[in-house]
């Protein structure tokens, strides 16, 4: 069950990649979602300024290459729940 | 003061649909204290290590649970560490008997995982992962692919040199009854199987499984069948891969056996057979290497060579390994002490490593956030 107030009170962290760029050290295609996720999608790693390194969704079909560099950009996050949450976060588009 | 292991036992691995979570745990103990020839007044302490029972089975009361089912007065309690539960409980027996607070543990491992449909385990076990990687929609097998991918870059592998892994595991399934899949398979059925997370495909993941493993954990005696505990260690790092240093090693692996190979005064090489934590094939080669027995990068090919298989130098997983033996995730670490067990003992039938006096696990939780090492040596 996903909880609205637990949503909020994590939006700065959710959104902390918002607008940034970084490049992708490596990805997965994903055939086997957890539940809560739905069907075939590419996450990659991206290490953003820094060093940092963070995991998140990659838009679109396209594969990527190591090295590349994408844009956090805000997305909804899985599968709404029963209660009707939905949930936003960031995602990667290439650039 | 010194630790034994008198007793071991191991349930059958499977899909086993007659079988709960109580007539596992019921088994696997029965198990262990009839090895050890001890009833249940002999035992001081009872730990259950399992990993998904509050969540699968609504149920994570599992201390209370072990010692009614088996009659046991003193008391008991629940270990969890994601999927390294089992190593755990066992270096927590080790380290109540040694403060002296008790004589004898017994450790059950336990985990019911076939009743669940495959994206609720997968979705369960991403409880030992990081809220990021969740957020990420990851999967384990995901970021063992992450950590996969990188290590192909750095050092030219591929996914034929992951499917050795697996040929191998089975190889040495196919020689162990209780093995969920005791079955040969070759390269080409690991390379056609369908992908779960690219690059790993499912004959790169250990499976499912329902099952449990007992041990009876004891101050030294003089039953000559005795295994002595020469080294009990444990390490933890981030839950979470983007935090660690590096994605080609797990750093926690490196401590937790530095620390093991100390205590027990050995050098990595000495080591005659070892069960490791071969989640996904890739996991095998990083803990091969993060062990000390091959040059990071150098593996994959140890592993085509033959070095870790049954007849090779040090003969890695020769229960078949969480990949074809089977991975109920509470009950792994403990089983893999039980195949230690065993083969130092003597009693691994036509898998067993001829004069093996040193064996050692290698039991880890999440992709690395916890790592077991122990080092048993034949008395």
């Amino acid at each position: 069950m996903k909880s609205a107030v637990k949503i909020w009170r994590e939006q700065k962290e959710r959104l902390e990649q918002l607008d940034k760029v970084g490049r992708v050290v490596s990805w997965t295609r994903i055939l086997e979602a957890p539940a809560g996720f739905e069907g075939v999608y590419i996450v990659v790693m991206v290490e953003m300024r820094k060093g940092k390194r963070v995991v998140g969704e990659l838009i679109g079909e396209k594969e990527p290459e190591f090295g590349v560099r994408v844009k956090g950009v805000l997305r909804r996050i899985g599968r709404g729940d029963k209660d009707g949450v939905i949930e936003y976060g960031v995602k990667f588009k290439l650039i | 003061m010194r630790a034994v292991i008198k007793g071991a036992y191991q349930t059958r691995f499977g899909e086993l649909w007659d079988k709960g979570m109580k007539e596992l745990m019921l088994e696997a103990g029965k198990g262990a204290m009839k090895d050890a020839k001890i009833k249940a007044e002999g035992i001081d302490l009872v730990l259950v290590s399992n990993m998904l029972g509050s969540r699968f089975e609504n149920q994570g009361h599992l201390g209370a649970m072990a010692t009614s089912l088996l009659e046991i007065k003193a008391g008991g309690l629940r270990v969890e560490g994601a999927c390294a539960s089992g190593g755990l409980a066992i270096n927590q027996a080790v380290t109540a008997i040694k403060a002296g607070e008790v004589k004898t543990v017994l450790v059950i491992g336990v985990e019911k995982m076939t009743d669940k449909k495959v994206e609720k385990v997968t979705q369960g076990l991403m409880g030992a992962a990081s809220e990021e990687e969740r957020r990420a929609g990851l999967s384990f097998v995901g970021l063992y692919a992450l950590m996969a991918r990188r290590y192909f870059k750095e050092f030219g592998a591929g996914k034929k040199d992951l499917a050795y892994v697996a040929v191998k595991n089975h190889s040495h399934a196919s020689m162990n009854p209780k093995a969920q899949f005791p079955f040969e398979i070759d390269v080409d059925k690991v390379l056609g199987s369908f992908c779960v997370a690219e690059p790993l495909g499912l004959f790169d993941c250990a499976p499912i499984t329902d099952g449990a493993a007992g041990l009876v954990i004891s101050k030294k005696g003089k039953d000559k069948r005795e295994v002595e505990i020469l080294a009990s260690e444990m390490a933890t790092d981030s839950p979470g891969l983007t935090e660690r240093r590096s994605l080609l090693e797990l750093e926690a692996t490196k401590v937790a056996s530095k620390k093991a190979y100390k205590e027990a005064g050995i050098k990595p090489d000495e080591v005659d057979m070892a069960e490791v934590h071969d989640c996904f094939t890739i996991a095998e080669i990083l803990a091969i290497e993060d062990l000390g027995w091959v040059k990071k990068g150098e593996g994959f090919k140890a592993v085509k060579k033959g070095e870790f298989s049954l007849g090779g130098r040090l003969p890695v997983n020769l229960s078949g390994g969480l990949k074809a033996c089977g991975h109920p995730v509470g009950a792994t670490g403990v089983k893999q002490i039980v195949e230690v067990v065993i083969q130092l003992r003597g009693e691994a039938g036509r898998r067993q490593k001829k004069r093996a006096k040193l064996g050692l696990t290698h039991n880890i939780g999440g992709t690395g956030g916890t790592a077991v090492v122990h080092i048993l040596k034949k008395l």
